[in-house]
């Protein structure tokens, strides 16, 4: 999952506008339906000026149920994400030698052999169900990318002369691996911390679908698709095919800002 | 007392493949406050290993290594990280040696940093510029980043990130081997103009035996991860008496002969130091 090509300014800044701006709208903008009521009147109708996107086989407005998602998705993903990345990133930074360093790559060698997904089921099975639990479900599967991705850069940089010198000037291992080893491999990082917020919509959808993870009657864009899969055989489409394109686009947004950010390392690099 | 004072220090290395490398073997050397010592050899006799065992950026497997009066192998990792700002190094590579991120200004400073010396960010700044301007870099350069820089600013910066926290002794390791030939010899005519104003001890690991000829008072030549003569620069450069030394002699480049050809001349830096070590 890298992204390619050059990205352009315009594309980048309305896909950082989506991620931003998709969970604040639902959180500022009152919704025209309330998202979380059933109405047993208006089951399964198509898109029309009252219900935008339609509604679902509990009548509940799927507009409002898709930006009601965002409140609970986007965050999640994110703080999966950010999870990981604080205890990957010393993780990694750290491991480079010793048995514990050995260990604990033996460890994550094992984590990247199992199906992400069994992971995440397995755990969430043993702790619980709800948002935590999926956040920290996400992170287990997460984090050991992270700790992979900053060890190499460790593992790089630790015999390159300023890494040296700043060991010679007496900086402490702590400050060598932030101020000297990080800060040169932190676009890495950061990219794959965009692709795995990205990946991570994916889990959480996929979760729900396979009906583990947040219960209702929260919606999540994956329990939103799990409930409308069921009308799509009477050609009712939208239950479905909405939450579907707000996952795709969020994730589409998320893989963009990636490629705008691994654009502007390598233009940095070829200035050097 | 003498400031640097070594015994019988012993240092091997494991290749990949398993085989030992002795790349230091039984080497004493006892340096007095002030003095510039060169260590002499070939690439791969161990001389910048030895650099490295004195400020024990490599751990040596045995010996005694005395800085100052203080037992360096018998410090702990944070009495060590407190001593380095008296015991400075140089690399030989420039660029490769500061750290691409950061500006001048963060290089520099950095010593002062972590050795929690001198109170504010203003008191650090002005320490910082000083030594800049010491180095021959104006205030310009603080915020620039080392890509932007040539190899003889970069190496300046390296000089000045050594000489910030006021040292007693810098290991200079091949400080200007990979530096064009005009601009080796205004760096090699600084650094031995701070040796003078600082009262610094060098030791200067060079394979560059008419650089060592000018710059040093004592000489050890090394091979194979021992030394195999020391001496006065003068006895040793001009009456070598082991083989390997004389060899040596012969493998580096024959003084060229003075010739009055100012179509000839490089640079006034370079033509000035050829001359000066044909007359030596």
């Amino acid at each position: 999952m890298r992204a390619h090509g050059r990205s352009s300014p315009i594309l980048t800044a309305f896909a950082a506008a989506v991620i931003i701006g998709l969970p604040l709208v639902a959180l500022v903008l009152p919704l025209p339906h309330d998202p979380l009521r059933p109405d047993p009147d208006s089951i399964g109708i198509a898109p029309n000026l009252s219900h935008w996107f339609g509604t679902d086989e509990n009548g509940m407005d799927v507009f409002a149920r898709t930006l009601e998602a965002a409140k609970l998705d986007l965050p999640i993903a994110l703080a999966a994400t950010g999870l990981s990345l604080l205890v990957g990133v010393p993780l990694g930074l750290f491991a480079t030698s010793g048995r514990a360093g050995e260990a604990l790559m033996r460890i994550v060698d094992a984590f990247a052999a199992l199906p992400i997904i069994v992971i995440a089921v397995v755990s969430i099975q043993l702790m619980g169900g709800g948002a935590t639990d999926v956040v920290l479900a996400i992170a287990i599967v997460a984090a050991p990318r992270f700790v992979r991705l900053s060890r190499a850069a460790a593992v790089s940089l630790r015999s390159s002369r300023y890494v040296e010198a700043a060991v010679a000037i007496g900086c402490s291992p702590v400050r060598v691996a932030f101020n000297h080893i990080l800060r040169n491999a932190y676009g890495v990082v950061l990219v794959q911390a965009t692709l795995t917020a990205a990946s991570a919509l994916g889990a959480i959808a996929a979760l729900n679908f396979l009906g583990v993870g947040v219960r209702p009657p929260q919606p999540t864009w994956g329990a939103m698709i799990s409930d409308g899969f069921s009308m799509l055989i009477r050609g009712e489409w939208w239950a479905a095919a909405f939450p579907t394109a707000a996952m795709l686009l969020v994730i589409a947004s998320l893989n963009i800002v990636a490629g705008a950010i691994e654009n502007r390392i390598e233009r940095v690099e070829r200035a050097r | 007392m003498a400031l640097i004072e070594i015994k019988d220090l012993r240092k091997a290395f494991r290749t990949p493949q398993g085989q030992l490398v002795t790349a230091v073997d039984s080497v004493s050397l006892s340096v007095e406050a002030g003095e510039c010592v060169g260590i002499i050899g070939e690439s791969g006799s161990g001389k910048s290993t030895l650099g490295r065992l004195i400020l024990r950026l490599h751990e040596a497997d045995s010996g005694s290594i005395i800085l100052d009066g203080e037992d360096v192998r018998a410090l702990t990792r944070q009495q060590l990280r407190r001593r380095r700002r008296h015991w400075q190094i140089v690399f030989q590579e420039p660029f490769a040696s500061l750290n691409p991120r950061l500006t001048i200004r963060q290089i520099v400073e950095e010593p002062l940093i972590v050795a929690r010396t001198s109170g504010t960010r203003a008191d650090r700044l002005r320490r910082v510029t000083e030594t800049l301007e010491e180095v021959g870099l104006s205030a310009d350069f603080l915020e620039r980043r080392p890509a932007n820089l040539s190899g003889g600013q970069q190496q300046r910066v390296g000089i000045a990130r050594a000489l910030v926290t006021d040292p007693t002794l810098v290991v200079l390791d091949e400080p200007t081997a990979s530096l064009d030939l005009t601009i080796r010899a205004s760096i090699l005519r600084m650094l031995a103009a701070l040796q003078v104003s600082r009262g610094l001890t060098y030791v200067f690991i060079s394979h560059d035996i008419e650089t060592v000829r000018h710059f040093c008072s004592r000489v050890a030549v090394m091979h194979r991860g021992r030394f195999v003569e020391t001496g006065t620069t003068r006895q040793v450069l001009s009456d070598p008496q082991q083989p390997y030394t004389q060899a040596l002699m012969l493998a580096a480049m024959p003084p060229i002969p003075y010739s009055p050809n100012p179509a000839g001349a490089v640079s006034d830096g370079d033509s000035q130091d050829r001359t000066k070590a044909g007359t030596l």
